[in-house]
Protein backbone atom coordinates (compact mmCIF):
# COMPACT_ATOMS: atom_id res chain seq x y z
CA UNK A 1 0.00 0.00 0.00
CA UNK A 2 1.84 3.57 -1.26
CA UNK A 3 2.34 5.96 1.34
CA UNK A 4 -0.14 8.96 1.42
CA UNK A 5 1.00 12.19 -0.34
CA UNK A 6 2.02 14.29 3.33
CA UNK A 7 -1.22 16.94 2.65
CA UNK A 8 -3.26 14.36 2.17
CA UNK A 9 -2.23 12.90 5.95
CA UNK A 10 -3.48 15.86 7.16
CA UNK A 11 -5.91 16.67 5.11
CA UNK A 12 -9.83 17.18 7.70
CA UNK A 13 -12.50 15.90 5.61
CA UNK A 14 -15.95 18.36 5.68
CA UNK A 15 -18.03 14.83 7.17
CA UNK A 16 -15.78 15.00 10.04
CA UNK A 17 -16.42 18.52 11.12
CA UNK A 18 -20.03 17.83 9.91
CA UNK A 19 -20.90 14.08 11.34
CA UNK A 20 -18.45 12.93 13.87
CA UNK A 21 -18.94 13.70 17.52
CA UNK A 22 -15.24 14.35 18.06
CA UNK A 23 -15.34 17.52 16.08
CA UNK A 24 -17.51 19.17 18.59
CA UNK A 25 -14.08 18.99 21.02
CA UNK A 26 -12.40 21.47 19.09
CA UNK A 27 -9.17 21.26 17.11
CA UNK A 28 -7.31 23.11 20.15
CA UNK A 29 -8.53 21.11 23.25
CA UNK A 30 -6.96 17.76 22.02
CA UNK A 31 -3.90 18.79 19.81
CA UNK A 32 -3.17 21.54 21.90
CA UNK A 33 -1.24 24.67 19.54
CA UNK A 34 -1.65 27.89 19.23
CA UNK A 35 -5.00 29.42 18.44
CA UNK A 36 -5.15 33.44 16.54
CA UNK A 37 -1.93 32.94 14.54
CA UNK A 38 -1.93 32.53 10.95
CA UNK A 39 1.59 31.63 10.93
CA UNK A 40 1.90 27.75 10.46
CA UNK A 41 5.26 27.33 12.48
CA UNK A 42 3.57 29.80 15.20
CA UNK A 43 0.35 27.95 14.81
CA UNK A 44 1.96 24.45 15.98
CA UNK A 45 4.03 25.35 18.42
CA UNK A 46 3.47 23.01 21.23
CA UNK A 47 0.82 20.79 19.09
CA UNK A 48 0.71 17.58 19.91
CA UNK A 49 0.48 15.30 17.51
CA UNK A 50 -0.66 11.71 18.67
CA UNK A 51 -3.62 12.57 21.11
CA UNK A 52 -4.10 8.87 21.87
CA UNK A 53 -1.01 8.31 23.23
CA UNK A 54 -2.12 8.54 27.25
CA UNK A 55 -6.02 7.16 27.15
CA UNK A 56 -6.72 8.57 29.85
CA UNK A 57 -6.46 12.02 29.83
CA UNK A 58 -8.08 11.60 26.21
CA UNK A 59 -10.08 8.85 24.54
CA UNK A 60 -10.53 8.17 28.54
CA UNK A 61 -12.98 11.43 29.28
CA UNK A 62 -15.71 9.69 27.51
CA UNK A 63 -14.91 5.93 26.30
CA UNK A 64 -13.77 4.92 30.22
CA UNK A 65 -13.76 0.85 29.40
CA UNK A 66 -11.80 1.14 26.80
CA UNK A 67 -9.34 3.59 28.14
CA UNK A 68 -9.35 1.61 31.62
CA UNK A 69 -8.60 -2.08 29.60
CA UNK A 70 -6.13 0.36 27.08
CA UNK A 71 -3.90 0.86 30.27
CA UNK A 72 -2.66 -2.99 29.91
CA UNK A 73 -3.24 -3.32 26.42
CA UNK A 74 -0.82 -5.47 24.47
CA UNK A 75 -0.12 -3.16 21.25
CA UNK A 76 0.20 -0.79 23.49
CA UNK A 77 2.66 -2.27 26.34
CA UNK A 78 4.30 -4.51 23.93
CA UNK A 79 3.75 -6.92 26.53
CA UNK A 80 4.45 -9.63 24.24
CA UNK A 81 7.98 -8.11 23.65
CA UNK A 82 8.61 -7.43 27.04
CA UNK A 83 7.53 -10.95 28.45
CA UNK A 84 9.61 -13.13 25.53
CA UNK A 85 12.44 -10.86 25.85
CA UNK A 86 12.92 -11.57 29.96
CA UNK A 87 12.67 -14.91 29.13
CA UNK A 88 15.39 -14.40 27.26
CA UNK A 89 17.31 -12.92 30.29
CA UNK A 90 16.98 -9.25 29.15
CA UNK A 91 16.62 -6.74 32.47
CA UNK A 92 14.57 -4.09 32.07
CA UNK A 93 16.25 -2.51 35.09
CA UNK A 94 19.31 -2.17 33.30
CA UNK A 95 19.68 1.37 31.67
CA UNK A 96 21.83 -0.27 28.99
CA UNK A 97 19.55 -2.45 27.37
CA UNK A 98 16.34 -0.30 28.29
CA UNK A 99 18.09 2.36 26.12
CA UNK A 100 18.53 -0.66 23.44
CA UNK A 101 15.04 -1.38 23.72
CA UNK A 102 13.41 1.88 23.40
CA UNK A 103 16.04 2.26 20.67
CA UNK A 104 14.49 -0.27 18.28
CA UNK A 105 11.42 -2.17 19.72
CA UNK A 106 9.41 0.58 21.10
CA UNK A 107 8.06 1.64 17.47
CA UNK A 108 5.84 -0.77 17.15
CA UNK A 109 4.03 0.57 19.98
CA UNK A 110 0.29 1.41 19.16
CA UNK A 111 -2.31 3.65 20.91
CA UNK A 112 -5.54 4.76 20.74
CA UNK A 113 -5.19 7.10 17.85
CA UNK A 114 -2.67 4.70 15.50
CA UNK A 115 -5.59 2.10 15.28
CA UNK A 116 -9.06 4.25 15.18
CA UNK A 117 -7.95 7.50 12.98
CA UNK A 118 -4.73 7.39 11.61
CA UNK A 119 -2.61 4.85 9.78
CA UNK A 120 0.16 3.36 11.15
CA UNK A 121 3.42 4.32 11.12
CA UNK A 122 4.76 1.21 9.29
CA UNK A 123 2.94 2.90 6.35
CA UNK A 124 3.88 6.34 6.66
CA UNK A 125 1.59 7.85 9.40
CA UNK A 126 -1.43 10.50 8.47
CA UNK A 127 -5.36 10.15 8.80
CA UNK A 128 -7.16 7.08 7.83
CA UNK A 129 -10.29 9.11 6.73
CA UNK A 130 -9.68 12.63 6.89
CA UNK A 131 -9.66 12.58 10.90
CA UNK A 132 -13.29 10.17 10.83
CA UNK A 133 -12.69 7.71 13.54
CA UNK A 134 -12.94 4.27 12.64
CA UNK A 135 -14.76 2.20 15.47
CA UNK A 136 -13.41 -1.24 14.07
CA UNK A 137 -9.66 -0.86 12.81
CA UNK A 138 -9.16 -1.24 9.17
CA UNK A 139 -8.22 -4.33 7.88
CA UNK A 140 -6.25 -3.17 5.18
CA UNK A 141 -4.38 0.07 6.43
CA UNK A 142 -4.35 -0.47 10.43
CA UNK A 143 -3.92 -4.47 11.07
CA UNK A 144 -2.43 -5.14 8.10
CA UNK A 145 -0.13 -1.86 8.03
CA UNK A 146 1.82 -3.56 11.25
CA UNK A 147 1.02 -7.55 10.82
CA UNK A 148 1.40 -7.31 6.93
CA UNK A 149 3.88 -10.09 5.25
CA UNK A 150 3.14 -12.17 8.23
CA UNK A 151 -0.40 -11.78 8.29
CA UNK A 152 -2.05 -10.19 5.65
CA UNK A 153 -0.12 -10.95 3.07
CA UNK A 154 -1.04 -14.60 4.02
CA UNK A 155 -4.58 -13.53 4.55
CA UNK A 156 -4.96 -11.76 1.03
CA UNK A 157 -2.74 -14.77 -0.90
CA UNK A 158 -0.56 -12.19 -1.29
CA UNK A 159 2.47 -15.00 -1.80
CA UNK A 160 2.75 -16.29 -4.92
CA UNK A 161 1.49 -19.63 -5.39
CA UNK A 162 -0.04 -19.81 -2.25
CA UNK A 163 -3.99 -18.84 -2.13
CA UNK A 164 -5.87 -16.44 0.43
CA UNK A 165 -7.46 -17.28 3.98
CA UNK A 166 -10.73 -19.21 2.95
CA UNK A 167 -12.23 -16.85 5.53
CA UNK A 168 -11.46 -13.68 3.50
CA UNK A 169 -11.93 -15.05 -0.03
CA UNK A 170 -15.06 -17.11 0.46
CA UNK A 171 -16.55 -15.26 3.36
CA UNK A 172 -14.87 -11.66 3.38
CA UNK A 173 -14.33 -11.73 7.03
CA UNK A 174 -12.10 -8.98 9.17
CA UNK A 175 -9.58 -9.54 11.30
CA UNK A 176 -12.46 -8.61 13.90
CA UNK A 177 -14.93 -10.84 12.98
CA UNK A 178 -12.67 -13.11 14.68
CA UNK A 179 -10.73 -10.83 17.06
CA UNK A 180 -13.35 -9.50 18.65
CA UNK A 181 -12.98 -5.67 18.87
CA UNK A 182 -14.90 -4.95 22.45
CA UNK A 183 -13.07 -3.45 25.63
CA UNK A 184 -11.78 -7.32 26.24
CA UNK A 185 -9.92 -7.21 23.64
CA UNK A 186 -8.25 -3.98 24.62
CA UNK A 187 -7.74 -5.63 27.67
CA UNK A 188 -4.37 -7.13 28.38
CA UNK A 189 -4.13 -7.56 32.17
CA UNK A 190 -3.66 -11.51 30.94
CA UNK A 191 -0.08 -10.49 31.01
CA UNK A 192 2.68 -12.26 28.42
CA UNK A 193 2.14 -12.75 24.94
CA UNK A 194 -1.04 -12.86 22.91
CA UNK A 195 -1.47 -16.32 23.38
CA UNK A 196 -2.22 -15.45 27.21
CA UNK A 197 -4.93 -14.01 26.12
CA UNK A 198 -8.24 -15.84 27.28
CA UNK A 199 -10.11 -14.38 25.26
CA UNK A 200 -8.48 -15.09 21.81
CA UNK A 201 -10.21 -16.97 18.95
CA UNK A 202 -10.04 -20.17 18.30
CA UNK A 203 -11.06 -22.66 15.11
CA UNK A 204 -13.82 -24.38 17.41
CA UNK A 205 -15.46 -21.04 18.70
CA UNK A 206 -17.29 -21.27 14.90
CA UNK A 207 -15.96 -24.71 13.57
CA UNK A 208 -17.73 -26.79 16.99
CA UNK A 209 -18.96 -29.47 14.03
CA UNK A 210 -15.30 -30.80 13.98
CA UNK A 211 -15.51 -34.15 15.61
CA UNK A 212 -14.85 -37.71 15.22
CA UNK A 213 -17.44 -38.92 12.76
CA UNK A 214 -18.12 -35.57 10.95
CA UNK A 215 -16.87 -37.45 7.48
CA UNK A 216 -13.34 -36.38 7.66
CA UNK A 217 -11.33 -39.48 8.29
CA UNK A 218 -8.21 -37.51 9.65
CA UNK A 219 -10.71 -35.94 12.21
CA UNK A 220 -10.22 -38.92 14.73
CA UNK A 221 -9.91 -38.11 18.32
CA UNK A 222 -6.12 -39.01 18.00
CA UNK A 223 -5.54 -36.31 15.52
CA UNK A 224 -7.89 -33.72 17.11
CA UNK A 225 -6.30 -34.06 20.42
CA UNK A 226 -2.33 -34.53 18.79
CA UNK A 227 -2.07 -31.49 16.26
CA UNK A 228 -3.23 -28.30 16.04
CA UNK A 229 -5.92 -27.50 13.10
CA UNK A 230 -3.57 -25.43 11.04
CA UNK A 231 -0.93 -27.76 10.50
CA UNK A 232 -3.77 -29.30 8.28
CA UNK A 233 -5.08 -26.17 7.25
CA UNK A 234 -2.05 -24.05 6.40
CA UNK A 235 -2.37 -23.71 2.54
CA UNK A 236 1.42 -23.71 2.59
CA UNK A 237 4.40 -21.81 3.39
CA UNK A 238 4.66 -18.46 5.70
CA UNK A 239 7.10 -15.99 6.23
CA UNK A 240 9.99 -16.99 8.43
CA UNK A 241 12.65 -13.92 9.15
CA UNK A 242 16.39 -14.08 10.33
CA UNK A 243 19.44 -12.28 11.94
CA UNK A 244 18.45 -9.35 13.06
CA UNK A 245 20.96 -6.23 14.23
CA UNK A 246 20.26 -3.22 15.91
CA UNK A 247 22.63 -0.40 16.55
CA UNK A 248 23.29 3.33 15.95
CA UNK A 249 25.42 4.52 12.90
CA UNK A 250 28.40 6.62 12.78
CA UNK A 251 25.59 10.04 11.90
CA UNK A 252 23.84 8.83 14.97
CA UNK A 253 21.54 7.40 12.97
CA UNK A 254 19.47 4.40 15.07
CA UNK A 255 18.56 1.36 12.78
CA UNK A 256 18.06 -2.17 12.39
CA UNK A 257 19.26 -4.78 9.84
CA UNK A 258 17.89 -8.29 9.25
CA UNK A 259 18.67 -11.18 6.82
CA UNK A 260 16.44 -11.98 4.19
CA UNK A 261 13.20 -13.54 4.79
CA UNK A 262 12.26 -16.87 3.99
CA UNK A 263 9.05 -18.69 3.08
CA UNK A 264 9.22 -21.81 5.14
CA UNK A 265 6.45 -24.54 6.11
CA UNK A 266 7.82 -26.46 9.03
CA UNK A 267 5.74 -28.89 11.69
CA UNK A 268 7.20 -28.96 15.28
CA UNK A 269 6.76 -29.79 19.05
CA UNK A 270 4.57 -27.38 21.11
CA UNK A 271 6.32 -25.22 22.74
CA UNK A 272 3.69 -23.89 24.21
CA UNK A 273 1.69 -26.35 25.49
CA UNK A 274 -1.63 -25.69 27.86
CA UNK A 275 -5.30 -26.21 28.31
CA UNK A 276 -5.71 -23.93 25.29
CA UNK A 277 -3.04 -25.40 22.89
CA UNK A 278 -2.82 -28.84 23.95
CA UNK A 279 -1.79 -30.24 20.89
CA UNK A 280 1.87 -31.59 20.54
CA UNK A 281 2.32 -31.01 16.49
CA UNK A 282 2.03 -27.20 15.57
CA UNK A 283 2.99 -25.35 13.07
CA UNK A 284 6.60 -23.43 13.96
CA UNK A 285 7.61 -19.99 12.13
CA UNK A 286 11.53 -19.11 12.60
CA UNK A 287 11.73 -15.46 14.62
CA UNK A 288 14.25 -12.48 14.03
CA UNK A 289 16.00 -12.70 17.45
CA UNK A 290 19.16 -14.34 17.63
CA UNK A 291 22.36 -13.80 20.39
CA UNK A 292 23.37 -10.68 19.01
CA UNK A 293 20.24 -8.81 18.68
CA UNK A 294 21.28 -6.60 21.16
CA UNK A 295 25.41 -6.45 20.89
CA UNK A 296 26.29 -2.88 19.78
CA UNK A 297 24.77 -1.88 23.13
CA UNK A 298 26.68 -4.70 25.43
CA UNK A 299 27.47 -7.83 25.72
CA UNK A 300 25.47 -10.68 26.80
CA UNK A 301 22.23 -8.57 27.08
CA UNK A 302 20.24 -11.80 26.29
CA UNK A 303 22.04 -13.79 28.87
CA UNK A 304 19.22 -16.49 28.77
CA UNK A 305 18.92 -16.43 25.26
CA UNK A 306 18.56 -19.96 24.93
CA UNK A 307 15.41 -20.39 27.46
CA UNK A 308 13.05 -19.97 24.38
CA UNK A 309 12.97 -21.19 20.58
CA UNK A 310 13.89 -19.03 17.88
CA UNK A 311 11.18 -21.22 15.94
CA UNK A 312 8.22 -20.01 17.45
CA UNK A 313 4.25 -21.18 17.62
CA UNK A 314 2.65 -20.09 14.86
CA UNK A 315 -0.86 -19.74 13.02
CA UNK A 316 -0.53 -18.58 9.49
CA UNK A 317 -3.66 -17.01 8.06
CA UNK A 318 -3.88 -18.51 5.04
CA UNK A 319 -6.31 -21.69 5.83
CA UNK A 320 -7.70 -23.32 3.62
CA UNK A 321 -10.28 -26.99 3.84
CA UNK A 322 -8.26 -28.84 1.55
CA UNK A 323 -4.22 -28.47 1.26
CA UNK A 324 -1.23 -29.70 -0.35
CA UNK A 325 -0.33 -31.71 3.15
CA UNK A 326 -4.05 -33.52 3.79
CA UNK A 327 -4.78 -34.30 0.73
CA UNK A 328 -3.95 -38.05 1.34
CA UNK A 329 -2.44 -39.79 4.53
CA UNK A 330 1.26 -39.67 3.31
CA UNK A 331 0.99 -36.10 2.11
CA UNK A 332 2.29 -35.73 5.46
CA UNK A 333 3.15 -39.02 6.63
CA UNK A 334 6.95 -40.00 6.04
CA UNK A 335 7.55 -36.31 4.96
CA UNK A 336 10.53 -35.52 6.45
CA UNK A 337 10.94 -32.06 4.87
CA UNK A 338 7.80 -30.90 6.49
CA UNK A 339 9.12 -31.29 9.97
CA UNK A 340 11.86 -29.22 11.69
CA UNK A 341 14.80 -31.03 12.29
CA UNK A 342 17.77 -30.57 13.46
CA UNK A 343 19.66 -29.98 10.09
CA UNK A 344 17.23 -27.23 9.81
CA UNK A 345 18.10 -25.36 12.90
CA UNK A 346 21.89 -23.16 12.39
CA UNK A 347 24.23 -24.97 15.49
CA UNK A 348 23.88 -22.00 17.77
CA UNK A 349 20.56 -21.99 17.80
CA UNK A 350 20.20 -26.03 18.32
CA UNK A 351 20.17 -25.55 22.11
CA UNK A 352 17.44 -22.60 22.01
CA UNK A 353 15.18 -25.14 19.81
CA UNK A 354 16.05 -28.60 21.01
CA UNK A 355 12.05 -28.52 22.88
CA UNK A 356 10.48 -27.84 19.32
CA UNK A 357 13.03 -30.15 16.84
CA UNK A 358 11.57 -33.61 15.68
CA UNK A 359 13.80 -36.53 16.06
CA UNK A 360 13.78 -38.64 13.21
CA UNK A 361 12.47 -41.43 14.33
CA UNK A 362 9.43 -39.33 15.84
CA UNK A 363 7.97 -38.40 11.93
CA UNK A 364 4.58 -39.91 11.79
CA UNK A 365 5.84 -43.46 9.78
CA UNK A 366 4.28 -43.82 6.55
CA UNK A 367 0.59 -45.43 6.74
CA UNK A 368 -1.37 -47.80 4.38
CA UNK A 369 -3.36 -45.67 2.34
CA UNK A 370 -7.20 -45.33 3.64
CA UNK A 371 -5.99 -45.88 6.86
CA UNK A 372 -4.71 -43.20 9.21
CA UNK B 1 -51.30 24.83 66.41
CA UNK B 2 -48.33 27.91 64.94
CA UNK B 3 -45.92 27.14 67.55
CA UNK B 4 -46.12 23.40 66.98
CA UNK B 5 -45.42 23.82 63.13
CA UNK B 6 -42.63 26.13 63.85
CA UNK B 7 -41.51 24.07 66.12
CA UNK B 8 -41.29 21.02 63.47
CA UNK B 9 -39.92 22.98 60.73
CA UNK B 10 -36.80 23.86 63.00
CA UNK B 11 -36.78 20.31 63.76
CA UNK B 12 -36.84 19.08 60.15
CA UNK B 13 -34.17 21.53 59.32
CA UNK B 14 -31.63 20.27 61.93
CA UNK B 15 -32.65 16.62 60.91
CA UNK B 16 -31.54 18.13 56.94
CA UNK B 17 -28.55 19.43 57.67
CA UNK B 18 -27.60 16.30 59.43
CA UNK B 19 -28.41 14.39 56.94
CA UNK B 20 -26.32 16.78 54.37
CA UNK B 21 -23.33 15.89 56.27
CA UNK B 22 -23.61 12.64 56.33
CA UNK B 23 -23.90 12.61 52.67
CA UNK B 24 -21.13 14.88 52.42
CA UNK B 25 -18.96 12.66 54.65
CA UNK B 26 -19.67 9.63 52.66
CA UNK B 27 -19.20 11.04 49.27
CA UNK B 28 -15.58 12.52 50.81
CA UNK B 29 -14.63 8.91 51.89
CA UNK B 30 -16.00 7.09 48.96
CA UNK B 31 -16.17 9.23 45.69
CA UNK B 32 -18.51 7.87 43.06
CA UNK B 33 -16.90 6.68 39.74
CA UNK B 34 -18.04 10.03 37.82
CA UNK B 35 -15.71 12.54 40.64
CA UNK B 36 -12.84 10.05 40.28
CA UNK B 37 -10.08 10.68 37.60
CA UNK B 38 -9.63 7.58 35.47
CA UNK B 39 -5.99 7.03 35.83
CA UNK B 40 -6.77 6.72 39.82
CA UNK B 41 -9.89 4.34 38.82
CA UNK B 42 -7.27 1.81 36.97
CA UNK B 43 -5.07 2.14 39.46
CA UNK B 44 -4.93 -1.90 39.60
CA UNK B 45 -4.56 -2.05 35.64
CA UNK B 46 -1.23 1.38 35.97
CA UNK B 47 0.20 -1.56 38.69
CA UNK B 48 0.74 -3.95 35.40
CA UNK B 49 1.13 -7.81 35.86
CA UNK B 50 4.33 -7.77 34.51
CA UNK B 51 7.00 -7.00 36.84
CA UNK B 52 9.58 -6.10 33.63
CA UNK B 53 6.98 -3.71 32.36
CA UNK B 54 6.94 -1.41 35.86
CA UNK B 55 10.43 -1.50 35.61
CA UNK B 56 9.87 0.31 32.38
CA UNK B 57 11.57 3.98 32.08
CA UNK B 58 8.84 6.47 32.20
CA UNK B 59 9.06 7.61 28.78
CA UNK B 60 8.24 4.42 27.60
CA UNK B 61 5.07 3.82 29.48
CA UNK B 62 3.69 8.04 30.39
CA UNK B 63 1.28 9.43 28.49
CA UNK B 64 1.44 13.19 27.06
CA UNK B 65 1.60 15.52 30.17
CA UNK B 66 1.09 18.64 28.01
CA UNK B 67 -2.76 17.26 26.85
CA UNK B 68 -4.65 20.46 27.15
CA UNK B 69 -8.22 19.38 29.11
CA UNK B 70 -10.70 18.25 26.62
CA UNK B 71 -14.10 19.74 26.99
CA UNK B 72 -11.85 22.75 26.57
CA UNK B 73 -13.51 25.70 24.34
CA UNK B 74 -13.21 24.58 20.98
CA UNK B 75 -14.39 28.28 19.43
CA UNK B 76 -10.59 29.28 18.85
CA UNK B 77 -10.30 26.29 16.51
CA UNK B 78 -11.24 28.17 13.38
CA UNK B 79 -7.82 28.55 12.05
CA UNK B 80 -6.94 24.76 12.28
CA UNK B 81 -9.60 24.26 10.29
CA UNK B 82 -9.27 26.60 7.56
CA UNK B 83 -6.03 25.32 7.18
CA UNK B 84 -6.33 21.73 7.77
CA UNK B 85 -9.53 21.83 4.88
CA UNK B 86 -7.98 23.56 2.83
CA UNK B 87 -6.60 21.24 0.04
CA UNK B 88 -4.73 23.91 -1.96
CA UNK B 89 -3.10 25.38 0.89
CA UNK B 90 -2.02 22.11 2.27
CA UNK B 91 -0.67 21.08 -0.93
CA UNK B 92 1.25 24.38 -0.85
CA UNK B 93 2.15 24.13 2.82
CA UNK B 94 2.33 21.09 4.63
CA UNK B 95 6.28 19.01 4.47
CA UNK B 96 7.53 15.37 5.20
CA UNK B 97 10.01 16.11 7.76
CA UNK B 98 13.28 14.82 6.57
CA UNK B 99 13.56 11.23 6.26
CA UNK B 100 16.33 9.60 8.25
CA UNK B 101 17.28 6.72 7.62
CA UNK B 102 20.57 5.21 8.05
CA UNK B 103 22.82 3.48 5.32
CA UNK B 104 23.58 0.21 7.69
CA UNK B 105 19.25 -0.77 7.80
CA UNK B 106 18.46 -3.45 5.54
CA UNK B 107 15.79 -6.04 5.54
CA UNK B 108 12.36 -5.72 6.25
CA UNK B 109 11.16 -4.65 9.67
Amino acid sequence: MPPLEVWQKVLVKDKFLEKDVHADIGCIACHGGQSGVDDKDAAHEGMIKKVGADPAKTCGKCHVDYATAAQTNIHRLQTGYQEVLAHRGADFTDPTFTTAYNNHCTGCHADCSDCHVSRPTALGGGLLSGHLFKKTASIWQTCGGCHSTRIADDYKGGHEGIPADVHWEKKGMLCSDCHADDASYHDGSHGGTRYEDPTAPTCEQCHEDVKPGDGVDQHDQEHLDKVACQTCHAAGAYKSCYGCHTGIDDKGIKYFASEPSQMTFKIGHNPIKSEKHPWEWVLLRHVPTNKDLFAYYGENLLSDFDALPTWKFTTPHNVRAKTPQNETCNNCHGQTDLFLTEKDVTPDEREANAPVIVAPEDIPKPVEEGGS
Amino acid sequence: MNHRTLFSRKHLLWLAAVLAIIVLGVLVIRPPAWATPLGAQSATHLNTTSATIAEMPPQQLAGNSQMAAVGASHIQSDNCIACHTDKKKLKKLAKEPEEVKSEEAAGEG
